[in-house]
């Protein structure tokens, strides 16, 4: 008999499993798609940016080409001056050419950042990136340069959004930040009760934003002061939208709410059968939902009853990453690796693609 | 069978880590020590039983021998022999292997704990909200982000290493090489002495390779998880001694030092 190898024998698979179980520990990514001149732009689970024809879903060009080596996408690739910007968590952030897809530069040209998780924002020639590292860089669109850097007191997993010569910026520190553009410094900040991981949406005065605390907060951009809040009974990590006096904003509990924008009033809520992450998109009449669940549904946005959903008996992959409006389409990006153009009417698919293959190919109309 | 999973073993490891980590200082590496600590206390029963077993076959390896040397030449009456010592004896040459097998999902758990507890990829942390206890909302929402940082580690990153040698600009891996010795000490601790050659040199390599095996992948995952099996290790190791004192660790003595030894004892007088 020969004991000695039994238990160590016996630790081996353990220790493999390991091994598989730290390979997946770091993140699969859900950047959400961006429409611009007939071109979807998405990136995909398998960390490549793709230009798809609107129309068909043909593919048009992939970064990093096959030889490339791809980079965990969280953020919307952002569009501007024949540019498109890509953040990746890998903690670089990439200028395209977008009709080619060929870099232009990158930033940091050495080493990395923090990961970056939020979506970028472009405005007025700088290029706002956020990183886990707790800073937010402000970029020369053109040239990729620093031109100043904020620090906050932890993570930043929430894009920034500009309002009355102010950029709003959240943090895991659990405040969010009203910095001036030109050189980021602090005007004021606001406390919530919890880290604050869904990018901020402003209107009319106010900014509103969710926090990992359960609640959506509504705060004056001009002082900095709150004036409303609304509970919810889970984490708000979503954007919310915003549209003339209604805000609508999905929570991790499954929840859809339809809130007051001056009072935080709910007028309405819609559940659905996952958490919502995405962020609802407004389509004239109706709110586009995306849930995790695997499932994208359509309600009229003054009530909240359910036009369609699709698909109407299966589910897809999760949906974490905020769909995106065109023509009369409206485009969703999956974890099963799929993309949905859905037609915003009905909710019946127009094309639908598959992504981390070679090469991308649309199939139009059902599976 | 994931929701059983989740429910039983995953949810309350990651809220009695969260517990841990607002209780003892909101940090995350003493809340790992911590969780270890509980997990090896409830496991106590099956550690015990696993080292009982230990502590048996070492006690019986004389007899073992024996038999080796009697049967040099008839594996099968051997093999059979030796069982009927163990029937005699009451002992299961399997009881050792048990209950590290039933520990393996706890083990797993433990890990997945601390790695969606520190939710470094963003689908970690969306996940987490749906393994916390509605009562410790609250507290989930003062102590988010956990604070990663621990002297010189990043709990989500592997160990960076340390500059401790002045004169060479070269960084020293603590936490890999702590596993490779605490891994070595428990495998040498836990080994029971084998005459047959092969089977001997088979051993040699085994209790070789597994700390070498544990401190490679120790390089590559966080080192939240590394401090997981140091402390294990440790507690491990304490656990064996009180059961089996030093047991493998302390050295043979061979015909060579036995002779060497006695030489000396020989000298000693007339000196």
């Amino acid at each position: 008999m020969e004991f000695m190898p039994k238990p160590l024998a016996l630790t081996l698979p353990f220790l493999l499993f390991l091994a598989v179980g730290c390979g997946a520990a770091s993140g699969s990514g859900w950047s959400s798609p961006t429409l611009a001149g007939g071109t979807l732009y998405v990136g995909s689970v398998g960390g490549r940016l793709y230009a798809l024809e609107a129309a068909s879903g043909e593919e048009l060009w992939r970064f990093p080409t096959e030889d490339g080596h791809p980079e965990p996408l969280y953020a919307r690739p952002v569009l501007a001056e024949g540019l498109v910007y890509l953040g990746t968590f890998a903690g670089r952030v990439y200028a395209l050419d977008a009709a080619t897809g060929a870099e232009v530069w990158r930033y940091p040209r050495e080493g990395s950042l923090g990961g970056i998780v939020a979506d970028p924002l472009i405005a007025d020639g700088s290029l706002y990136v956020p990183s886990s590292d707790g800073k937010l860089y402000a970029l020369d669109a053109e040239q990729g340069t620093l031109k100043w850097q904020s620090t906050t007191g932890a993570r930043i997993w929430a894009g920034p959004a500009t309002a009355e010569g102010l950029l709003l910026v959240g943090s895991y520190d659990h405040r969010l930040y009203a910095l001036d553009p030109a050189n980021g410094a602090v005007r004021w900040q606001f406390e919530a009760g919890g880290a604050i991981s869904g990018a901020p949406t402003a209107e009319d005065g106010l900014v509103f934003f969710g926090s990992l605390d359960n609640k959506v907060y509504a705060v004056d951009v001009g002082s900095g002061e709150k004036v409303w809040e609304f509970p919810t009974e889970g984490w708000v990590w979503s954007m919310p939208t915003a549209s003339g006096d209604r805000l609508f904003v999905g929570s991790l509990d499954h929840r859809v709410y339809a809130l007051d924008t001056r009072t935080g009033e709910k007028l309405w809520e819609f559940t659905t059968g996952g958490p919502v992450r995405a962020s609802p998109i407004l389509a004239n009449d109706l709110l586009i939902i995306a849930s995790a669940e695997g499932v994208v549904y359509a309600v009229q946005s003054d009530t909240g009853e359910r036009a369609w959903e699709y698909p109407a008996k299966e589910r897809i992959g999760q949906i974490l990453a905020t769909p995106v409006l065109g023509e009369g389409v409206v485009y969703v990006s999956s974890y099963d690796r799929m993309v949905y153009a859905l037609k915003v009417q009905d909710g019946s698919l127009v094309w639908q693609i598959a992504t981390d293959r070679a090469p991308a190919t649309p199939s139009p109309q059902g599976s | 069978m994931i929701d059983v999973w989740n429910i039983l073993i995953q949810q309350p490891m990651i809220n009695l880590l969260f517990l841990l980590y607002a209780g003892l200082f909101q940090n995350f590496a003493v809340a790992i020590v911590g969780l270890t600590i509980v997990v090896r206390l409830l496991t106590q029963p099956l550690n015990r039983q696993q080292l009982r077993s230990t502590k048996a076959m070492q006690e019986l390896q004389p007899q073992i021998q024996a038999l080796q040397k009697k049967y040099a030449k008839d594996r099968e009456k051997l093999t059979e022999e030796t069982m009927k010592l163990y029937r005699e004896r009451g002992i299961n040459p399997l009881g050792g292997c048990l209950p590290l097998v039933i520990q393996m999902p706890i083990w797993i758990a433990l890990y997945q704990a601390i790695i969606q507890v520190l939710g470094s990829a963003p689908e970690q942390l969306l996940s987490l909200f749906q393994f916390i206890y509605p009562p410790l909302h609250d507290l989930a929402r003062q102590v988010i982000p956990i604070n990663n940082h621990f002297l010189w580690l990043r709990l989500d990153q592997p160990d960076p290493g340390l500059p401790l040698l002045p004169f060479l600009p070269i960084l020293i891996p603590i936490l890999p090489i702590i596993v490779v010795v605490t891994t070595w000490v428990q495998q040498k601790m836990v080994s029971v002495p084998v005459s047959d050659p092969q089977q001997a040199s088979m051993t040699q390599t085994m209790q070789w390779m597994m700390p070498i095996m544990f401190g490679w992948f120790t390089l590559s995952v966080p080192s939240g998880l590394a401090l997981y099996w140091v402390t294990s290790g440790l507690i491990g190791i304490i656990t064996q001694y009180f059961t089996t004192g030093w047991g493998g660790l302390r050295p043979k003595p061979t015909p060579a030092r036995a002779a060497r030894n006695e030489r000396k004892r020989e000298k000693k007088p007339r000196g």
